[in-house]
């Protein structure tokens, strides 16, 4: 299928986008950086890491933005029943992914590991926790997709749906990166 | 192709990327074992490709305009290559 080229959402959300890539970026090339220096690195363990956990949470992750693609597809197509579905399919992806790092976080603090315990966990819960706190916005943009979703009268409102769901993947796609550098680098 | 068939399929490859990622992963398992430089180096390419993959399909920039998608495109070479480059240090 051919369109017509343009571009997805409002211009505001590529600029948010591309803040938040420019910023975990510098993160990640700082925890790399880290990671490499005999000194340092060497001291930052990475035992006691459920890996499946964290591929668990990415599958989760990658299975709502399928939802939320659909869900575009069928606001397209004047489907909004369906559309209001598939985002409530992400919203419980939303909702499975905060279950898995709740158990993750809690099983750390039983053992008293915390952000203080050596250089790596401080950027495992900065990184975890700074794109948790993405989710969770993520999850109330999703909620207000839905509600939107029942009102779709123009191409702006549509626009506008766009721009949400473009956030949305930026959680997973932030995801994707911090999965393989966390977990098993 | 419709969009629901290739957003599936764009799905089921980036799940499929996902479990190969892990799989290799696990090479390392045992303790606080690092990786090897290619290993690492194999497993954020995927991690990338997948990136470009929801940039792609889920963020439809397939359909943006070039400066959009060279902005993106750039972002991801430039991390990747970063990336990569300290890991096989």
């Amino acid at each position: 299928m051919q369109r017509a080229k343009h571009v997805p959402g409002e211009v505001g959300i590529w600029v948010l986008v591309f803040i938040d890539l420019t910023v975990f970026g510098a993160l990640f090339v700082n925890y790399t950086w880290t990671r490499s220096q005999p000194a340092t690195g060497s001291s930052m363990g990475l035992t006691g890491f459920d890996r499946d956990l964290g591929c668990l949470n990415t599958l989760v992750l990658l299975s709502s933005s399928w939802f939320v693609a659909m869900a575009m597809t069928a606001a397209r197509g004047k489907r909004e029943a369906t559309g209001r579905r598939f985002i409530l399919g992400a919203l419980a992806m939303g909702a499975v992914f905060v279950a898995i790092k709740a158990y993750e976080y809690g099983e750390k603090f039983v053992v008293g590991i915390t952000p203080a315990t050596n250089a790596y966990f401080t950027y495992f819960f900065t990184l975890t926790g700074l794109h948790l706190f993405h989710l969770l916005v993520g999850m109330c943009v999703l909620l207000w997709m839905r509600a939107r979703m029942a009102h779709i009268s123009s191409n702006r409102d549509i626009q506008h749906l766009e721009s949400g769901a473009t956030f949305w993947h930026l959680v997973d796609l932030l995801w994707i990166v911090i999965f393989p550098l966390i977990y098993f680098l | 192709m419709s969009q629901t068939v290739s957003l599936t399929a764009a799905w089921l490859l980036l799940s499929a990327a996902t479990l190969l990622a892990t799989f290799l992963g696990h090479q390392s398992d045992g303790a606080a074992v690092r990786l090897v430089p290619t290993m690492a180096a194999g497993i954020l390419l995927i991690a990338f490709v997948k990136v470009g993959l929801v940039m792609a399909y889920f963020m439809e920039l397939r359909w943006a305009p070039y400066a959009l998608v060279a902005t993106a495109a750039a972002w991801v070479i430039v991390e990747c290559s970063l990336l990569i480059g300290l890991f096989a240090r």
